[in-house]
Order: C-alpha cells, then structure tokens, then sequence
C-alpha cells in the first residue's frame, strides 16, 4: 500500500475515536434513558437496546419538580438570550461602523473581562446581588448571564457587522434613511446568521449554566434544570433513569432552536455575495 | 437640479491633508469630473458632498442653500459606490424601491416610477430578478437606477465602471454620459481613469495631493496642463530637459541640441535658464508625415507594436523620447536602427520651468 493510504487511514482511525468519544455518552444517555430500572443495573452491561419503556419519562415529568425546573431554565435561558442578543447586536453596530472616544479601550474592556476565571467573580457578584435582594431569583440570574455574555457575543456581532461593507450603510443613507432606518432595514437583515449564532450561543450558555445557579439559588421552585438534574443524584442513591430522561428532556429545547435557527445560518453562507 | 459650490473645502485625517483648501464651483446640469491618482483626496471630496463626511473646514451649497453640515438623507443627491452596494436581502424592484419608501412616496405612484428608473438603464421587466443573479453590469445599471428613482437634485458617480471588463465599461460610461445629457442633472463623477474622465466630462477637475491643479474642459486640460504632474498623469507625455535661449512677447525659444531648437509659448522666462519641455507622443511629426526638410534626426531604438498604433522609442542625442503614429498601410515599416527625421508642431509642447 502507498503511504498516503495509511496515513489516510490513520486519519479515519483518529476520526472515529473522536467521534466515539463524543457520541458514547449521549448514546448511553438515550439507552439508559428508555431502559426499564433493571437493565440499567444489569450486569454486564447492556450495551444494546433491549427492553424499551417510557416509565422513566412520565415518572420525572409527573412524579417530580422536573415541569418547574425545565420551565425556569426556559424562562432564564430565553430572556437571558434575548436580552444578551439585543445588546450584542446594537453594541456590536456601534463599535464596527462608528468612530467615537473610547472606543478601543472599550474593545479592550470587553476582551478584558474574558480573562478573569470566573470564580474569583462569585463572591462579589453574590454580596452584591444580595445587596439588591437577587438572590435566589431567576431576575438575578438572568441579569447574571446575560452580563457574562454580553462581551463575548458584541465582539461575535462586531465581527459580523465589519464584514458588511460600509457602501450599503451609506447607499441606505443617500436613499433617504435615518442611521437606524439604515441598521434596521439593511443591516440588521443582513447580519441574520450572526444573530443567529449569537442567540444560539447565548441561550445554550445559560442553559447549561451550573455553577451561579448552584450559588444563587436555594430554593425547588427558582431551580433551572441543571441544579434539578444534579438533585437526582442523592447521597446513596443516584436515579440514573429519572436523570437520563430529564437530560433527553433537557436536549429538546436546544434541537427545537437549532433546527428553526439553521436556516438562517445557512442562509448567510449564500447572502454575502454582495459584489459582482 | 441644482448647482454645486464647493469653497475652501479642508479635510484631514491626522496630520494628512486628504482635502486642502478645494474650491470648485460646478454648474447646473453639469457634468463634472474628479480626476486624480489614488490617494489624491478624490473619493473623499465626493464624499464631503454626499455628506458621509464633514469637512474641517469650508463651505458647501446646493444652489443657494447650504448644506455643509446636512445629514446625507438630507440633501436629496443619488449615488452609485464603486462596488454597487445593492441590497442583497432583496430583489432588483425591491432595491429601486427603497429610496421611494424611504422617502414616503405614494404606494399607488410606486410601480410606475420603479419601472420608469428600470426603463431608463435598459432593464425593464427585472423587478423580481434577485440582485445576485445579475452580472456585474447590470448590477451596476440597478444601483443607476436606484439612485435616479429619487430624482435627486445631484448625481454622485464614485469610479462606477472600475468593477466591469474593458468593453463593458465603454458601453455603460456611453450609456451614464447620454443618461446625464438626457436627464440634464448635474452630476460629480470621481474616476483615476483619464478617459473616462475626458470622454464624458462637460469640464473636469485634477487633484493631486488633496490640491485642484486645474479646471477646465478636457480639451483645455489636455492640452494645456498646468503643471508637469498634470501633464503626465493625462496619458503618455515625454520630458526633456533644454535651454533657454531667447525670448520675445508670449514666445520662448527652448534649444535641445545643435539641430533642435522649439519656440514655446512663455513669458518671463530668464534667458540661458534651464526648463523642461513636456510633449505628447502622437503629436511628434515623423518620417513622411514631414513637409520639411530642415529636420533634426533620431535614431529608432525600438517599436512597439499596439495594433492601431505603434510607438518608436527615438534617440536624438542625450535625448530619448517616445513617438506615436497610426499603424495605416500607407505608412511604410520603420525599423530599429532606421535615422528618420522628426519635429514638433507649433503649440505642440508645454514649457515646464
């Protein structure tokens, strides 16, 4: 064999591993999720869908606080996603088309706030957040991360809007619109993908989010699914079925936003055509 | 419609003087061209009148209104960008519509006047087209379109042909000029191109370093630049050092060599002083185009052939210089090596001090 061929097939190899080692654990999460409570702890191991039922599933919807949880993260999640998305949208346009003071040293803040670890961040923001009575309330930690992600998705907006060439700002302009009437109907439409991904990025984030959630919040009615999931893992007893379904639950949201979001993401790919 | 005035116009970005003390007056119906090398301050005067950019210093007006420090969406003036700049979101009837919507004009009077825009560039029928499946020529006539739906009072052009292949940009600079003539609108045109400024221009304006070196019509700035830069930056021109050696009225005698003496129009010139003669290639009279026997000479060094034309490289002396005749079946080959006689007609050169 030529030695293209093995390092061709040395590269499949890698591949696959990669792949295996992202795709295991969400595979045994949808197995473990349907498995009737005896295979999960069945030994060996099941490695292949045997007995399907969907007991866990009605027992953690109707059996325990899951409904609460799941709606709180909707809650947080969404508006935390809206309200970082606005922002970075609006920040965003400023910094890539306006000449204004202070306008690199306010890039460099916001590139500054994404170097510190975020623990060093708990202490204070708690004491201040129980300053302004926020704690445990999803006000608070929406306005929490939606502050964590604003600066990373006004530089992701940024990006976006500098790749859109100024004479389309302008030509709005000449045409008669205001400067917003120009980032409304011109810019805004334009720059969908990006908001696309920002929305995307932000409300995965906020959904996922388990570290402020676990100091914010005390108590089962404010939990988001993340604390709700961890509850199921008891001192000597870990529902791995109620946990696996909660967490199948918990994928839906995200692949329902995905799949009505795509599009605009693909659409963009096809959109920046602009120059002949 | 309206007439431009540009006075003492400054703009400068740092310590660069990208607009210096410009002041330019263009008139009603006018077509008036900005011509200059890259860099020269071209673009942003067309943009200190588009009002994208506010000047340091100076005035500008509209007619007898003044407008320098109107919001674009103010002063009523349509643009065509380089890169067209037409909305991609939307389709070629969309994008001819936008000004009229943005300019809240009546739902009912709105096809018409789209169609109307669409006519005028040869593009009627293409409202539902989207923009990205026109060629480049087309889009630019679309971003035409647009910007005389509005009817504005003045015609921005900034270097709209330097996108398209050669033939097309022929055709369409045809099409801008007799749309200009037929519309009567004045219109600003920024090119670097020399012939798109001197074929289309009622008057032209060279700048140069942020300065205007010279306004005129195309015939008087070829002929007659004002400066050596001016000169050679409209088409080929030769450079050739001389003397001075006599000079009486208006007229100067300029010697290059023993056999090659030029009388110049200048005046004040001191006598024995050193000068620069400029000349363009195609007026050198040559071989049989010479009625005169009394000729200096030059030796070929080299021709270059161009198709209509053909250049020959001369040497007279210290002196090389280029020559330029048309390649007819009349005029017989010439060589390298061939000695052939030359000379300048009268009014021929510019006297560079």
């Amino acid at each position: 064999m030529k030695r293209a061929n093995y390092l061709q097939i040395f590269r499949w190899c890698g591949l696959v591993i990669f792949l295996l080692m992202i795709a295991a654990p969400i595979y045994w999460l949808f197995i473990t999720a349907f498995k009737p409570e005896i295979d999960i702890f069945a030994n060996p191991p099941q490695y292949l869908p045997g007995n399907i039922t969907f007991e866990h599933f009605i027992d953690v919807w109707f059996g325990t606080s899951f409904p609460v949880f799941f709606r709180n993260s909707l809650l947080v999640a969404g508006t935390a996603g809206s309200i970082t998305t606005i922002a970075a949208t609006l920040a965003g346009y400023a910094l890539a088309k306006f000449q204004f003071r202070l306008k690199s040293t306010i890039l460099f803040l916001l590139i500054a706030t994404q170097m510190f670890p975020i623990l060093l961040l708990v202490v204070p923001l708690f004491t201040q957040l129980a300053a302004w009575k926020l704690v445990n309330s999803l006000t608070g930690l929406i306005l929490v991360y939606a502050a964590f992600n604003i600066p990373f998705c006004v530089l992701l907006m940024r990006g976006f809007f500098a790749d859109l060439p100024k004479e389309l700002d302008e030509s709005a302009q000449i045409d008669g619109c205001g400067q917003f009437g120009a980032f409304w109907r011109i810019m805004l439409p334009l720059s969908l993908p990006g908001l696309a991904a920002t929305l995307i990025f932000a409300f995965i984030s906020a959904w996922n989010e388990l570290l402020f959630a676990v100091m914010l919040i005390n108590s089962d009615s404010k939990k988001p699914l993340t604390i709700g999931l961890a509850s199921f893992i008891e001192k000597y007893n870990i529902s791995w079925g109620l946990m696996c379904a909660g967490a199948v639950i918990a994928l839906i949201p995200i692949f329902v936003l995905f799949a009505y979001i795509l599009r605009y993401l693909t659409a963009g790919l096809v959109a920046g055509a602009v120059k002949g | 419609m309206a007439s431009v005035t540009l006075k003492n116009i400054e703009k400068h970005f740092g310590e660069v003087y990208a607009v210096d003390s410009l002041s330019i007056e263009v008139a009603q119906g006018e077509f008036f061209s900005l011509l200059g090398p890259s860099g020269c301050g071209k673009t942003t005067t067309l943009r200190i009148v588009a009002g994208f950019e506010e000047p340091d210093g100076g005035e500008i007006y509209f007619g007898e209104k003044k407008v320098t420090h109107f919001k674009p969406q103010q002063r009523n003036v349509g643009m065509v960008f380089q890169n067209y700049a037409l909305f991609p979101h939307m389709t070629v009837g969309e994008n001819v519509a936008f000004g009229l919507q943005a300019r809240k004009v009546e739902k009912a009077d709105m096809p018409d006047k789209i169609s109307g825009a669409l006519q005028l560039v040869d593009l009627a029928g293409y409202e539902n087209r989207p923009v990205n499946a026109l060629s480049g020529g087309q889009q630019q006539r679309v971003a035409l379109a647009r910007a005389l739906v509005i009817e504005p009072d003045i015609l921005l052009l900034d270097e709209p042909l330097s996108n398209l292949d050669a033939k097309l940009r022929v055709e369409t600079r045809e099409q801008i000029r007799s749309l200009q003539q037929r519309l009567g609108i004045t219109t600003f045109y920024v090119t670097h191109d020399q012939e798109e400024a001197l074929s289309q221009s009622d008057r032209m304006a060279v700048l140069i370093r942020g300065k205007c070196v010279q306004v005129g019509s195309p015939r008087e700035v070829y002929r007659n630049p004002a400066t050596r830069e001016v000169m050679a930056f409209l088409g080929k021109a030769n450079f050739l050092p001389a003397q001075v050696e006599s000079t009486a009225d208006d007229y100067t005698t300029v010697r290059f060599s023993e056999t090659w003496k030029l009388t110049v129009s200048a005046s004040n010139v001191a006598i024995s002083a050193g000068a620069v003669i400029g000349f363009r290639p195609h007026d050198v009279l040559i071989g049989n185009e010479l009625g005169n026997i009394e000729s200096p000479k030059a030796v070929i060094q080299d021709v270059i052939y161009t198709g209509a034309y053909e250049e020959l490289v001369l040497q007279h002396g210290a002196h090389r210089f280029v020559a330029q005749r048309p390649t007819s079946v009349q005029n017989g080959m010439l060589r390298k090596g061939d000695e052939i006689p030359f000379a300048l007609p009268d009014g021929a050169a510019r006297f560079f001090a």
